[in-house]
């Protein structure tokens, strides 16, 4: 019986599965690491969505298989189906709304009736909001269920790595497992032809016309 | 309803399908017992931890030959002396099945059965509490061994067949109870089959220990099958399996790390945001460092950049002759390229190189009149006839970077109020600066058409100069006026 994530050598991959009501931030947070956007537009997960997210760490490349799970229950799908062979757990709530906290225990549960005894990221998301409706210090339902702890915002990058990072060194052990720069290869020779050139010239002006994104307070941390 | 699917819900009522008063009341019960207090950490690493697990049929169980049927046994990793001592440490049975006489010669066996019926205790109490929750409870608990959930159901087959654990169950049915005889044979931890030791003692014959909470314990991650294959029931849910959450799942080798920029420096660097143009608008693409780079022969150039945290690469792009690049604005540069990082996450559309709109927003906005004159310095190798070509850009990049110096500087002078004069120092020694780079780049190529430097030169001179004229050289460097 082949365990996933153990199957074929060279490549380490885990199922990852994320989980929390609907709204917290889940796809939002994986799409940012997925492509660095960061999506405003709130459009509900209907059953899941499975993404591979890659990081390079020093003991070589890691692979998330991030089981973005609907927080909605009436899109919910499978539900805790979708939990099965979980090897790695993330659970979302939002700090500017309280039920999603209290929710937490009920998520955890589910998620534990499925995947025993499989390291697992509580995880309050939004923290960049100004007034908040989940202090930090209210936060206790990790420390009962011996679960880590990270205050992250999918919108200022805050971190936003850390869960990964928490899960990577549990799943292989070592407490010194870090992310390192993901090989820059020499790009290659590029030959653009004038058509091409000309294209974008025109694809440039309306780019250049057209304002970039301004995040209020430009997060730059 | 109907606007719940394109707004944002409102934290009103979320989770239905279970109902709340399950978890209230697992919150509450255990100050409803009243009795139970979990011992501290360094009390339980000391205690011999035994799991008892209520029968339903109690009636049968003592005449049947599946005596322990009702007898859960869960090893105490932390208690290695207590098992070296006895071969084989007495089962804790459930309190029908034992009788006062049996507990008697139990607890002269062992010198640990008083030890035992404590724990026993506090286990059904924790059993009351919290009925269903074993595997839950277990991650907490130190000394409990994760495999224990699993283990009632399998010594129910595994003691059904023909094993070792049958032969124990024969003879303790018909001679007396008597635990030091059939020590050699029931050894539960020496069993392979099994894939876990009870009794977690690397004293005894146990081949496969029991994981210790918080130890290290590779192999019992890495190898789940062996205690699922024997052990766990299907439905069991993997108790022994998975790997546990404080177990490694894999076991990996540190590698040589690469960033594939070892043999380049960068001639600049500065924290930005990179957005990509797609489907006729910005799209952020991350926050990080922005590098360009020059490899040691100074050949080539292409500009890095990774995002902050997790490194990932966000953008691999050499540059190109024909590369615009030009100021927005605020504090932002627009160009085009082709981003190898990109084309590897989204597997190549077509195979082909295409030419992407990029934008970086950099956090110091004084740093753009640097950057936007080494792009244009390191654009590439250029044919020999184009040089006049490459010295009529470089006075175009000096306008540019005149204009936008005056831009920098007035915005520097908003923020920094009084500070004006030394903004304007820093801008000119870095125009020098750029300028230094720029003619020691293109020296090479210039050295053999002597007739261009001139031009060059002229250039640079009225740079230096500051000219007014030249200051008011057009908003966009495509249209600016050409000093000579």
């Amino acid at each position: 019986m082949a365990m996933p994530g153990q199957a074929t050598p060279g490549e380490v991959s885990f199922k990852l599965v994320i989980v929390g009501d609907g709204g917290t931030g889940k796809t939002t947070f994986v799409k940012r690491h997925l492509t660095g956007e960061f999506e405003k537009k709130y459009e509900p997960t209907m059953g899941v969505e499975v993404h591979p997210l890659d990081f390079f760490t020093n003991c070589g490349r890691l692979r998330f298989y991030c089981w973005d799970t609907a927080g909605q229950e009436k899109f919910g799908g499978l539900r805790d189906g979708y939990y099965i062979h979980g090897q790695c757990a993330i659970i979302m709530f939002d700090v500017t709304a309280r039920l999603t906290y209290k929710n937490v225990p009920t998520w955890h549960r589910d998620l534990c009736r499925v995947c025993e005894n499989i390291p697992i990221v509580l995880c309050g998301n939004k923290v960049d909001v100004k007034n908040r409706q989940v202090k930090a210090k209210q936060v206790t339902f990790h420390r009962k269920k011996n679960l880590q702890y990270y205050e992250i915002s999918a919108k200022s990058n805050y971190n936003f790595e850390k869960p990964f990072l928490y899960l990577a060194r549990k799943l292989a052990g070592d407490a010194n497992l870090h992310f390192v720069e993901t090989p820059a290869l020499a790009p290659p020779e590029v030959h653009i032809d004038l058509a091409a050139q000309q294209l974008n010239e025109q694809e440039m002006n309306n780019a250049a016309a057209q304002p970039l994104p301004d995040d209020e307070d430009d997060a730059f941390d | 309803m109907a606007d719940a699917s394109n707004k944002k819900r409102g934290a009103l009522r979320q989770i239905t399908k279970d109902d709340r008063a399950d978890d209230d009341e697992e919150d509450a019960s255990p100050s409803e017992q009243g009795t139970f207090a979990r011992a501290s950490d360094e009390v339980l690493a000391t205690r011999k931890i035994v799991k008892v697990r209520r029968s339903s049929s109690t009636a049968a169980a003592p005449s049947g030959p599946n005596l322990f049927a009702n007898i859960q046994l869960v090893a105490p990793s932390t208690a290695p002396p207590v098992v070296s001592s006895t071969p084989a440490p007495a089962p804790v049975m459930d309190s029908p099945v034992k009788d006062p006489g049996e507990n008697a010669k139990d607890g002269g066996k062992n010198a640990n059965g008083n030890g035992n019926a404590k724990e026993e205790e506090e286990k059904q109490a924790k059993e009351e509490v919290a009925p269903n929750e074993n595997g839950e409870e277990e991650g907490g608990n130190p000394g409990k061994a994760p495999v224990a959930a699993a283990l009632p159901k399998s010594f129910d087959q595994v003691s059904s067949s023909a094993n070792a654990f049958g032969s124990f169950g024969t003879a303790f049915s018909t001679s007396s109870f008597s635990f030091s005889t059939t020590g050699s044979s029931f050894s539960f931890g020496s069993s392979p089959a099994m894939g876990f030791g009870f009794f977690g003692s690397s004293t005894t014959t146990t081949t496969t220990a029991t994981p210790a909470e918080g130890g290290k314990f590779p192999l019992f991650g890495q190898a789940p099958p062996s205690s699922g294959d024997t052990a766990a029931p299907p439905s069991s849910s993997g108790g022994g399996g998975g790997g546990g959450g404080g177990h490694p799942t894999v076991s990996l080798q540190e590698v040589p790390v690469e960033t594939g920029e070892e043999n380049e420096k960068a001639a600049f660097s500065g924290d930005g945001i990179l957005y990509e143009f797609v489907d006729k608008s910005w799209k952020e693409r991350g926050k990080g460092e922005l590098k360009l780079n020059l490899s040691e022969d100074l050949k080539k150039a292409r500009l890095v950049m990774r995002s902050r945290g997790n490194l990932k690469l966000l953008l691999n792009a050499s540059l190109f002759p024909d590369m615009r690049m030009s100021k927005m604005d605020g504090r932002s540069v627009t160009f085009a390229c082709v981003n190898s990082a990109a084309a590897a996450a989204s597997a190549a559309k077509d195979g082909k190189a295409v030419l992407t709109t990029y934008a970086v927003k950099l956090r110091d906005a004084a740093g753009i009149p640097e950057f936007l004159g080494l792009v244009e310095a390191h654009k590439g190798i250029r044919p020999a006839a184009e040089v006049a070509e490459a010295a009529e850009e470089a006075e175009e990049v000096a306008a540019v970077e005149q204009k936008a110096d005056d831009q920098s500087g007035s915005e520097d002078a908003q923020r920094n109020g009084g500070e004006e004069q030394a903004p304007k120092e820093e801008q000119t020694n870095r125009k020098n600066k750029v300028i230094a780079t720029m003619s020691t780049m293109s020296a090479t190529t210039l050295l053999s058409l002597p007739s261009v430097i001139p031009a060059l030169v002229v250039g640079l001179a009225l740079e230096l100069e500051r000219d007014p004229a030249h200051r008011q050289g057009g908003r966009d460097y495509t249209t600016c006026e050409l000093a000579s």
